[in-house]
Formats: structure tokens, C-alpha cells, sequence
């Protein structure tokens, strides 16, 4: 079963759908830091309600990340991982990830795939739902 | 190129080129012979044969250039007289005509064509204003023909470089879901740059899950080549593809040990067999031998 939840505030706006019970954040906006606190509260808000064990940020709409955005964003799956949920980032595009690289982002322990099929196979893969 | 500009840079006023224009009076009827004794100077250059190898070409190119002189003279220099000595530029940049006997060309010109004014009788006094006007002018055709030169031969070299980094740089498919790169030479910055890139972009295209690079061709590994390389495999693990370093002798461990370079998960394996059983296995192959 899908549910969609919409998250607005007055000016970002995040979408979290629950999808074969994963987790899955659209990431379609600028990562400004009103959004990134919206993520923060609602991405952890979510899992504590629903104990998903399992989260994919697609960044699949994204056409811009900037290292602080990329580091922040590091900092909100370490909280997920936190409350036991396994995370996933998919959909990066080959501009942003050379530019994250060249700037030394720090990328240990990251999960990474091309798209969120290739995410759900993985976390059924793994058993982690 | 703003003409106005370029016009001024070369102090080629209204007054200048009114000059020209004079010049042009008394020399148009005498172009025919200055082309002549251009040829006669041209025949005793040791190039002469090779960029000239038939009287038919030669007969052709003489009436080419007694339009080029006659547009000279106008004294009307527009979009189109700019246009038609690049396309000169361009010709001289395809046939590889050494830039000293262009030059040399365009000084023996204004030579003769001086040699035309006196030979006219015309007022000493203007003769000197016209050699002014002619050598300004001259100047100014030459910088456009060697710019243009100039700029197919940096267009050359960016289109040999572009194959160069494709050559090496060659990303292959070797099984469905995995890309093979044998990196041979020297990887510097820049190499491992344009590596990264072209990598990424094939592995977007091919939606590649295992990426092997091959080192054992690379010449020598050291901090610096190990650190282009980690970048390399962090950038594919990011897009979501697992990268294996293949290829790594035993003199390469030890340097990288030595030397505390830190691969931290990057897989690695000796040879590029082993590499390709692990990213058979990663993509979930079977392969057996065929036992019948």
C-alpha cells in the first residue's frame, strides 16, 4: 500500500511517500535551509510514526547541490540511521556528483543507486523492511 | 571582430584610406605586371613546388589574387573584405603554408607595389602617404590571415586533444551492468578529471551497476595517482555503481602501504580476471563451464 503525505510549509514544500514500507523524499526544490529543517523535522517525524525501516532521498529533480547542501543532508540520514532506519540516496546526476567529488565531499558509508526501483530491490534484497 | 576597433588599432582613418583609394587609381591598370613580378620573387622560393605543382593552379590563383588586390584598393573595409581574408587564413591553415613565406609574400608586395607608385610619376610627397597607407593596409590584411591562421591551427589542436582523451579514456561494456576502463600512461589532474566525467556519463547511459578500472597499465602509483583514483571510485559508488580497481602488483600494494594511502573500501584485486569473476558475481552472472 502507497500513502502519500504532503509537507508545506509557507514557502518549501517536500513530499514523503511511503512506498512498500520505505520511506521515499522527493527532493525537487532548492536546498535552502528552511527546506533542509522541514526535512529534518517531517523525514524523522515519519519514521518515528510509521518505524520505516528504510529511506530513499531521490534526487532525481535536483538539478543543483551544493557541498554545505550535500554535508547537511549527510547529517539528516545519520539521524535516520539513528532511529534505526536504513538510508539510500538515488538519482544524483553525473554533473552534481563530479563536483561533489572534486570538492572533497566525504562520501563513506553512503548507499547509492541509479533510481528507486533499484533502492526498493536493494532494501527487499537486504531484508531491512 | 569589431572592425571600428581593429580600424582604429591600425590607424586606418577615412584619410588613410582615401590614400588607399589613389593608390588604387594609379595601380589598378598595373595590377596584371605586379602580379607577374610577385611570381617571378615566388618561383625562387624553395616551397614554390610544393603548394604550386601545376601552371593551371598557378593561373588560377594569379586571378584570385588580382581580385584580392583590386578589393585592397576599394578602401571599403566591411564584414565581406574581413570574411574574404579569413577565408585566405583559411585556405593558407588547410594547405599548411609556412607563416615565413606568407609573411615574406605580403612584404614583397608592398615592395613592388612601391615600386609601381614610383614607376607612375606621381608626387613624391604623395608616393610617401600612399607606401604610409599601403603598409598600414598590408599590416592589417596580415593580422586577419595569420589570426585566422592562428585559430584553425588552436581549433586542430583542441579537436586532437578531444581524441586523445577519447582514446584514453575508453569506457567499455564488457558485460550487461558492467563497464570496463584500462587506464594506461600517466593520469594527472587534469587526465583524471576528464576520467571522472566521461565515466560517470557512461555510466548514466548504461545504467552500469559494477565499474572495473584496470591500473596495470599505468606507469607509475603514487599518492597522487591513488588519491585521482579514490576520487574516481567515490564519484561511481555516488552515481550508485560499484567500482573494483583492478591490476594492482605487488610493487603497487606495497608502495601504496608505504606511502599510508588509504582505499578504504574500494575493492581491489591483482588482476583483471579476478576483477571481472567479483563483478560477474555482483551482477548477479552464472557462469559455468560448459561440461558437455
Amino acid at each position: 500500500m502507497v500513502t502519500s503525505v504532503n509537507t508545506a510549509g509557507e514557502s518549501a514544500q517536500i513530499t514523503i511517500q511511503q512506498v512498500q514500507g520505505c520511506l521515499v523524499a522527493y527532493l525537487q526544490t532548492d536546498l535552502t535551509q528552511e527546506v533542509l529543517d522541514l526535512l529534518t523535522h517531517s523525514l524523522l517525524g515519519r519514521i518515528e510514526q510509521t518505524g520505516a525501516r528504510g529511506v530513499v532521498l531521490d534526487f532525481t529533480g535536483l538539478a543543483v547541490l551544493g557541498l554545505p547542501e550535500f554535508e547537511a543532508i549527510r547529517r539528516i540520514l545519520r539521524m535516520a540511521e539513528l532511529l534505526g532506519a536504513a538510508c539510500m540516496i538515488v538519482g544524483l546526476n553525473a554533473g552534481i556528483v563530479a563536483y561533489l567529488i572534486t570538492r572533497g565531499a566525504d562520501t563513506r558509508g553512503l548507499n547509492s543507486m541509479f533510481g528507486i526501483d533499484e533502492a526498493l530491490d536493494w532494501f527487499a534484497l537486504q531484508k531491512k523492511l | 571582430m569589431n572592425i571600428p576597433d581593429t580600424l582604429k588599432k591600425f590607424e586606418l582613418t577615412d584619410e588613410v584610406l582615401a590614400c588607399i583609394r589613389e593608390a588604387g587609381k594609379v595601380l589598378q591598370p598595373r595590377l596584371d605586371d605586379f602580379i607577374e613580378e610577385w611570381y617571378k620573387w615566388l618561383e625562387l622560393q624553395s616551397e614554390f613546388k610544393r603548394f604550386f605543382p601545376d601552371p593551371a593552379s598557378v593561373g588560377r590563383i594569379k586571378q584570385l589574387q588580382v581580385l584580392n588586390w583590386r578589393e585592397f584598393f576599394t578602401g571599403n573595409i566591411t564584414d565581406d573584405y574581413v570574411a574574404h581574408r579569413r577565408h585566405i587564413g583559411a585556405v593558407h591553415a588547410r594547405i599548411e603554408l609556412p607563416t615565413d613565406v606568407y609573411l615574406a609574400g605580403m612584404s614583397k608586395s608592398r615592395q613592388l607595389l612601391m615600386a609601381e607608385l614610383r614607376a607612375a610619376d606621381c608626387d613624391p610627397e604623395r608616393i610617401a602617404m600612399m607606401d604610409e597607407a599601403i603598409s598600414k593596409m598590408v599590416y592589417f590584411d596580415s593580422y586577419i590571415v595569420l589570426d585566422t591562421i592562428t585559430s584553425v591551427a588552436k581549433e586542430k589542436i583542441i579537436e586532437g586533444n578531444k581524441a586523445i582523451m577519447q582514446m584514453s579514456t575508453p569506457v567499455t561494456a564488457i558485460w550487461e551492468g558492467i563497464l570496463l576502463l584500462p587506464l594506461v600512461g600517466i593520469i594527472d589532474s587534469r587526465r583524471a578529471q576528464d576520467t571522472m566525467t566521461r565515466s560517470l556519463e557512461e555510466i548514466v547511459k548504461s545504467r552500469a551497476k559494477v565499474f572495473v578500472i584496470d591500473i596495470s597499465g599505468v606507469a607509475t602509483v603514487d599518492t597522487g595517482v591513488a588519491n585521482h583514483l579514490i576520487k574516481i571510485t567515490q564519484a561511481t559508488q555516488l552515481m550508485g555503481c560499484e567500482s573494483i580497481i583492478s591490476g594492482i602488483s605487488p610493487s603497487i600494494a606495497q608502495t601504496l602501504v608505504t606511502l599510508g594511502v588509504d582505499v578504504g573500501s574500494i575493492e581491489t584485486t591483482a588482476t583483471l580476471r579476478d576483477a571481472f569473476e567479483l563483478a560477474l558475481k555482483r551482477v548477479g552472472a552464472d557462469i559455468r563451464k560448459n561440461q558437455a
